[in-house]
C-alpha cells in the first residue's frame, strides 16, 4: 500500500486549490455544505470509478483511441451518477443541475487518467482517486463553509447566531464564489511558503 | 490496415459495454425519476389548489406572455368522489431577472386558492422576497383570503398589493401573474364548466384537448373503494350535476393519501406554458 | 420564452454570462486571461465551437436521442460530438487557413474540456429552445464568454505592474477581480 498516493491529494496536490482543475464547480456549487458534499461525493465516485477501470485496461488501449475511450468511461459513469442522483436524492440533484453531467468536462477526472491511472497499478490507482475526491471534497467544504455561514447564516442548514438575522447574499452568489475562492488560494500559498512573513 | 481493424474492434466493444450499462442504469431509474418528476409537479398542484386529488388537463387556446398565439394548458382539479374544485394554472409573468415561474390555483367560482413560484431568477434578497411566506406571498394570501375584492396591482399603480420594497418590478410582474391566470380562467370558463361537469377522465386516458361536446356520464371514479351502494344524497355544494354515484355516506374515506390514485398523464407539463 | 430571439441573444451575452453569471468555463477564463492576444484567439475559438456544437448537439437530440428514446445517452454522446467536432474544426482550419490556424492552433484542443461547450448544450435542451434559439444562445454564450475574457486580459495586463502581495499574484487576484466584474454585471439584470 502506497499511503502518499492517498493523502498528497488532500494538501500538496489538492486538486483545487494547488493544480487549480476542476474550478466551475468548486465556485458553482459550493453555495452550501450539503450541495458541496454532495458534489464532492458524486465526483469521488466518478473518479474511483474512471480510475479504476483506466488502470485496469490501460495494456490494452490502443495509443490513438486512448482519449476517446477515456471520455467513453468517464461520461458513463458520470451518466449514472446523475441518474442514481435523480432517482434517489431528487432535491440534491435539482440543485446542482448541470453541473453533475459537467462532471464529465471536470479537468480532474480525465487530468488523473491521464497522469496516473495510465500509468499505474490499479490499487494504487483507487488510493489516488479517493484522495484527489477528499481533497475535492474538503476544498468545495471549505469554501462552502465560508458562502454557507456568511451568506445564508446557516451550517449544514442550521442557522449560526451573530450572522442568522443578517446574512449577507452576496456571498451565495457567484462573486461570493470568486472572493472566497482568491483568498482561500492565496492563503494556501501562504502557508506553503511558510506561513507568515 | 489491421491495425485500425483492431482498433475499431476495440472501440466498438468499449462503446458496447458502456451502452449495456446505461440502458440498465436507466432501467433502473427511470420509472422513479419520472415518478419523482410527477410528484413535483403534483404537490405544487396539490398545495395551490387544496383538497384535489385528481388532475385532468385542458388544453386552450391563448397568448403566451409574448403575445403570441399559443396553446396552454389548464389542469382541473377533482376531489376523490370527482367533485370539481377547481384549476390550477402555470403562469410565467416577465420579472426583473427573467420569467418567474409560478404556480396559480383558482376555485371553481374564479377565487384564488394558492400561489405557488417554482422558479425566478429575481435579485437574491429582493425579488426573490416574493416567496417569503411571512412577507409578501403571506400578505397576498391574507390580502386573497380576506374576502374582499381585491384589485391585483401593486398600490403605486392604484391596486391593493402591497409592493417589496426595492422590488417593484418583481411585485408587478407577480401581479400581472395573477391577472393573466385569472383573465386565463374567465375566457375559457365555457371550456371549464363543460369538462367540469364530465368529470375527471377516465384513468390512463390522456386529456383530450376537444372539451365537453357530449358530456357523457362519467364512469365512475376509480378510487371509491367503497362498495357500499348506500343511496345518499350527493352532499355536493357545487350547483353541477354530478353523474357519478353518490359518495360513501357518512365518513369521508380516509384513504386519499395513502391510495396513490393513477392520474391521467398531463398532455402538457410545466414547460408548456414558457 | 419571453421577447424571442434577440432577448435570448443579450440574455446570454449580459445577465447570465457564461463565466461571471453561470460560472461556467472558469479553467480557461483563469488559465489564458494573462495577455489580451491569447485571450483573444480564445474567446474566438471558444465562440466558434461552441455555435457549432450548439447546433450538431441540438440535432443530435432531436433526432436521435429523442426519437429513439435514448435521452440516457446524453451526457456520452454530446461529449464525444463536441471532443469530435473540435478535431475537425482544427483539421479544417489547418488545411483552408493556416493563418487563423496558427493564431487559434493550440487553444482548440483546450476547448473539449471547457465547461461552457457542454454546459451551452445542455442548457439548450433543457430550455427547451428550438435549433434557431439553441444558435443563438450559444452565440451569445461565446460572445459574452468572449467579452469576459478580453475584459479580464485588459485588467490583469495592468494588474502585472501594479504591487500585489506575493501570495495574491496570479490566479487569486483574478479571482478577487472576476467577483468584482461580476458585481458590475449584476447591474445588466433589468436590461431585458
Amino acid at each position: 500500500m502506497n499511503w502518499k498516493e492517498l493523502t498528497k491529494g488532500i494538501w500538496a496536490e489538492n486538486p483545487i486549490f494547488v493544480i487549480m482543475l476542476g474550478c466551475c464547480p468548486a465556485l458553482a456549487v459550493s453555495t452550501s455544505m450539503a450541495n458541496a458534499i454532495g458534489m464532492g461525493i458524486a465526483a469521488t465516485f466518478v473518479l474511483i470509478g474512471s480510475n479504476l477501470i483506466i488502470s485496469l485496461i490501460r495494456a490494452g488501449v490502443p495509443d490513438k483511441i486512448r482519449i476517446p475511450v477515456y471520455i467513453v468511461v468517464i461520461a458513463t459513469f458520470v451518466t449514472m451518477v446523475d441518474k442514481f442522483m435523480a432517482a434517489f436524492t431528487p432535491a440534491l440533484s435539482e440543485k446542482l443541475g448541470i453541473f453533475i453531467p459537467l462532471i464529465v468536462v471536470n479537468c480532474i477526472i480525465l487530468g488523473r487518467a491521464e497522469a496516473f491511472a495510465n500509468k499505474n497499478t490499479p490499487l494504487d490507482s483507487i488510493l489516488d482517486a479517493i484522495g484527489m475526491g477528499l481533497g475535492f471534497t474538503i476544498a468545495l467544504s471549505l469554501i462552502a463553509t465560508f458562502r454557507e455561514v456568511l451568506g445564508e447564516g446557516k451550517f449544514f442548514g442550521i442557522p449560526v447566531p451573530l450572522v442568522r438575522n443578517d446574512p449577507c447574499l452576496l456571498m451565495i452568489m457567484a462573486p461570493g464564489g470568486f472572493f472566497v475562492f482568491g483568498l482561500l488560494m492565496a492563503w494556501k500559498r501562504h502557508m506553503a511558503a511558510g506561513g507568515a512573513k | 490496415m489491421n491495425d485500425m481493424i483492431q482498433t475499431g474492434k476495440y472501440l466498438f466493444f468499449i462503446s458496447a459495454v458502456a451502452g449495456l450499462l446505461l440502458a440498465f442504469t436507466e432501467m433502473v431509474t427511470g420509472p422513479r425519476i419520472a415518478e419523482n418528476n410527477r410528484l413535483v409537479l403534483e404537490k405544487a398542484r396539490r398545495e395551490v389548489l387544496p383538497g384535489a386529488e385528481r388532475f385532468d388537463s385542458l388544453e386552450v387556446a391563448a397568448t403566451d406572455d409574448a403575445g403570441q398565439p399559443a396553446t396552454l394548458s389548464i389542469s382541473l382539479g377533482f376531489d376523490p368522489q370527482g367533485r370539481f374544485l377547481g384549476t390550477v394554472q402555470t403562469v410565467s409573468p416577465k420579472g426583473y431577472g427573467g420569467a418567474i415561474d409560478m404556480v396559480l390555483g383558482l376555485k371553481a367560482d374564479g377565487a384564488i386558492s394558492g400561489v405557488k413560484i417554482q422558479s425566478m431568477r429575481e435579485t437574491p434578497g429582493l425579488g426573490t422576497k416574493l416567496n417569503d411566506p411571512e412577507g409578501f406571498l403571506g400578505r397576498f394570501l391574507a390580502l386573497v383570503q380576506g374576502g374582499k375584492p381585491a384589485r391585483f396591482h401593486v398600490k403605486k399603480d392604484g391596486g391593493d398589493v402591497d409592493a417589496i420594497t426595492a422590488a417593484t418590478i418583481s411585485s408587478r410582474a407577480f401581479c400581472k401573474g395573477i391577472r393573466d391566470g385569472m383573465k386565463r380562467f374567465q375566457d375559457n370558463q365555457a371550456a371549464i364548466q363543460a369538462r367540469a361537469q364530465s368529470g375527471p377522465a377516465p384513468t390512463g386516458a390522456p386529456g383530450s384537448p376537444t372539451t365537453g361536446t357530449a358530456p357523457q356520464p362519467a364512469p365512475a371514479p376509480t378510487p371509491t373503494p367503497t362498495p357500499a351502494p348506500s343511496p345518499s344524497p350527493a352532499p355536493g355544494p357545487e350547483p353541477m350535476p354530478i353523474p357519478t354515484p353518490a359518495p360513501a355516506p357518512t365518513p369521508v374515506p380516509p384513504a386519499p393519501d395513502a391510495v396513490p390514485v393513477p392520474l391521467p398523464a398531463p398532455a402538457v407539463p410545466q414547460g408548456g406554458t414558457q | 420564452m419571453t421577447g424571442g430571439i434577440f432577448s435570448i441573444f443579450i440574455v446570454a451575452i449580459f445577465i447570465e454570462n457564461f463565466v461571471l453569471n453561470q460560472i461556467l468555463g472558469i479553467c480557461p477564463f483563469v488559465g489564458v486571461s494573462n495577455k489580451i492576444d491569447s485571450a483573444v484567439g480564445m474567446g474566438l475559438a471558444v465562440t466558434f465551437v461552441m455555435v457549432l456544437a450548439g447546433a450538431v448537439t441540438w440535432s443530435i437530440q432531436e433526432f436521435f436521442l429523442v426519437p429513439f428514446r435514448l435521452e440516457y445517452l446524453q451526457t456520452l454522446s454530446f461529449i464525444l460530438v463536441i471532443a469530435a467536432l473540435v478535431q475537425f474544426v482544427e483539421m479544417v482550419i489547418k488545411k483552408t487557413v493556416p493563418t487563423l490556424y496558427q493564431a487559434l492552433g493550440v487553444y482548440l484542443p483546450l476547448i473539449t474540456t471547457n465547461c461552457a461547450v457542454l454546459g451551452v448544450a445542455l442548457l439548450n435542451v433543457r430550455k427547451n429552445y428550438s435549433l434557431v434559439e439553441s444558435a443563438v444562445n450559444s452565440l451569445g454564450g461565446g460572445l459574452g464568454f468572449f467579452f469576459a475574457l478580453i475584459l479580464m486580459a485588459g485588467i490583469r495586463e495592468r494588474l502585472e505592474v501594479a504591487d500585489t502581495p506575493v501570495a495574491m499574484r496570479g490566479a487569486p487576484i483574478t479571482f478577487i477581480t472576476a467577483g468584482l466584474m461580476a458585481i458590475a454585471f449584476y447591474g445588466f439584470a433589468g436590461l431585458v
